[in-house]
């Protein structure tokens, strides 16, 4: 069925088909680290035993039962959710800015996320307690939202003149954001008790160990918000790539696209980091890697991107828990190791196409 | 029908266009000229529906005013003098953004002549070539020149300004079969001989103003081009009955 739809009226060149066989690999990839995640870690579980037992109706054994449902599910998921986020917002944010190294990471985004996010943990039993009560485990992810926001929209304010991205101007610009976000952090970190300070820290260099379902539930909403938003703007993305001017003649509305960018980014980018601190550089490796195997065209990279970037904060997540065992290293120090490296070879790569 | 009366469009304080009154029938090919800083390009702007402006603006019965993006979409395809593209698109790929079926980025391609140019990075390709390919994609978007019994607008702006002389006939006969066919052309030209041999009818601006509009041996007279040019230039006829320009007479 598949084969037959892409043999029929697709010109050569265009990598649609390839990027549709991409998917298919991929959402196999996902489903394979998905169950290697669920068993690895520093209880050892044995899969054989708990599929066993599942197949045959006898309880699982209780230890196994907990450290599955309740730790290793909740985290499968967050895992997924962050990355699939994050992988998106880069898609979405290098569209608006037309440029593949806006990632939310490099240039402040997640940074104005992050502070929105601290701000809310140290000054949120400030609030009047109902309201505090009224928002819950909600209050830090619609903060990081907010400030997310923020920071997207000063950034485009400040790099995009006419249409036109200065990269520049945007790494810069996200240079002064961070800058002024680590002051705000500092003051809040000098606030904080010893109980939010042990949190912060720990938040700040990203990880997935805090995963609960109440915490998920909480950041869900913004997060399928921004999954099932950014699809919608795959059209417009791939009009915007030839200039804004040329996206208008081509039927889009251009500031309403750009809106409904901004809120895409700001709540995967806010949710993402409420609930697992700065994992940076998914937003940029995961779409290069995407685009350089199936293409720029908007509508399966923003798919494939979602799958890729839930398979590799996976599979960052089981290094970071098998790597010190049983202690873990923090999956943000991981995906540094890995996305520092890469973003160094996108910038060497990228020498003399200054501002393509 | 694609008019404007009395268009005036202030930028930053600017006057750029003092009330112009333009006028584009479907089936024909209308040029228009003028030298640079005329205000050809923001005249095309409005029409368009990229600039604002005072005074009124029709294409056909939307008023282009306050007609939404995604309408005049449907009506119209803009050729711009230039089109950054900012990841690595292939060919196909560009032009399928135009969003036409995508059996038509194959025929597309064919017309401009590059149909074997599908799978090639964009970025690869010459600066003559990349326009053809822009106009592909823009030849996608009214791929029928007629819909449903209106007529679809083709907008060239400087069309044929990066291309060799081939191509520039091979463009310029593209959108002349436009015309033909029932669409409408407007196009912004730099070269009057091209001009003279394709436009049905010329607009030639001057200081923000469409001075004349009418035939090509109305309006591409000495008089009206030296004064328009701001320099003396002579109107010829070619061997087999063409209105020709020939730069030389100013040096006279």
């Amino acid at each position: 069925m598949v084969a037959m739809t892409e043999s029929t009226g697709q010109s050569a060149g265009d990598r649609q088909p390839l990027a549709r066989h991409a998917t298919l690999a991929l959402l196999v990839l996902l489903l394979m680290v998905s169950v290697a995640s669920l068993f690895v870690g520093a209880t050892g579980i044995s899969p054989m035993e708990v599929i066993g037992a599942v197949l045959a109706g006898e309880p699982i054994e209780t230890s196994a039962r907990v450290v599955i449902l309740d730790i290793r599910l909740p985290r499968l998921a967050m895992g997924a959710l962050v990355g699939a986020s994050l992988a998106v917002a880069g898609v979405v944010m290098q569209g608006l800015f037309r440029n593949p190294l806006a990632d939310p990471g490099i240039v402040g985004v997640s940074a104005g996320a992050g502070l929105g996010a601290i701000t809310a943990i140290v000054l949120g039993g400030l609030l009047p307690s109902t309201v505090g009560a009224a928002l819950g485990y909600a209050l830090v992810p619609v903060a990081a939202f907010v400030g997310g926001g923020v920071s997207v929209v000063l950034l485009y304010i400040v790099s995009t003149r006419n249409g036109q991205t200065s990269v520049a101007t945007m790494l810069l610009a996200g240079i002064a954001l961070s800058a002024m976000v680590s002051a705000v952090s500092g003051v809040m970190i000098y606030l904080a008790d010893d109980a939010q300070l042990r949190d912060l820290t720990f938040w700040g260099l990203g990880s997935l160990a805090g995963a609960t379902w109440s915490k998920l539930l909480a950041a869900m909403p913004l997060m399928v918000l921004g999954l099932l938003g950014a699809p919608l703007l795959a059209r417009s993305l791939d009009t915007l790539a030839l200039g804004e001017i040329a996206a208008q003649h081509m039927g889009i509305d251009i500031q309403r696209m750009k809106r409904l960018a901004v809120v895409i980014v700001a709540a995967s980018v806010g949710a993402a980091v409420a609930v697992s601190g700065g994992i940076g550089f998914v937003g940029i490796v995961v779409p290069h890697l995407l685009r350089l195997m199936t293409g720029p065209s908007h509508a399966p990279l923003i798919l494939n991107s979602a799958l890729l970037g839930a398979s590799i904060l996976l599979l960052a997540d089981m290094i970071s828990r098998v790597i010190v065992a049983p202690a873990e290293l923090p999956i943000g120090i991981i995906m540094a190791l890995i996305g520092g490296p890469f973003f160094l070879w996108v910038l060497i790569k990228r020498r003399g196409f200054a501002g393509v | 029908m694609l008019s404007a009366t009395n268009l005036r469009v202030t930028i930053d304080g600017t006057t750029i266009l003092h009330g112009v009154d333009f006028i584009a029938e479907p089936g024909e090919v209308t040029a228009i000229v003028g030298p640079n800083g005329s205000g050809k390009s923001t005249l095309l702007s409005a029409l368009t529906g990229t600039q604002t402006f005072d005074g009124e603006a029709q294409m056909g019965a939307l008023d282009l005013a306050t007609a939404k993006p995604w309408e005049l979409a449907a009506r119209r395809a803009v050729l711009a003098q230039f089109t950054s593209v900012a990841f690595p698109f292939t060919v196909s790929e560009v032009v399928r953004i135009g969003g036409g079926e995508p059996d038509l980025t194959t025929a597309a391609l064919a017309r401009v002549g590059l149909g074997t140019y599908g799978t090639r990075p964009y970025h690869a390709l010459s600066g003559g070539e990349q326009q053809r390919v822009q106009l592909a994609r823009v030849l996608t978007q009214v791929w029928r020149p007629m819909d449903a019994g209106v007529a679809r607008w083709l907008i060239l702006d400087e069309p044929v300004s990066s291309l060799d002389i081939a191509h520039q006939l091979d463009v310029m006969e593209i959108a002349r079969d436009f015309a033909r066919a029932g669409g409408g052309v407007v196009a912004v030209m730099h070269d009057l001989n091209l001009t003279a041999m394709f436009a049905d009818s010329v607009a030639l601006m001057s200081k923000g103003q469409v001075v004349r509009q009418g035939a090509v041996h109305d309006v591409l007279t000495d008089e009206t081009l030296s004064g328009a040019y701001g320099c003396r230039v002579q109107v010829n006829m070619a061997p087999r009955g063409g209105t020709f320009v020939l730069p030389q007479a100013s040096q006279a």
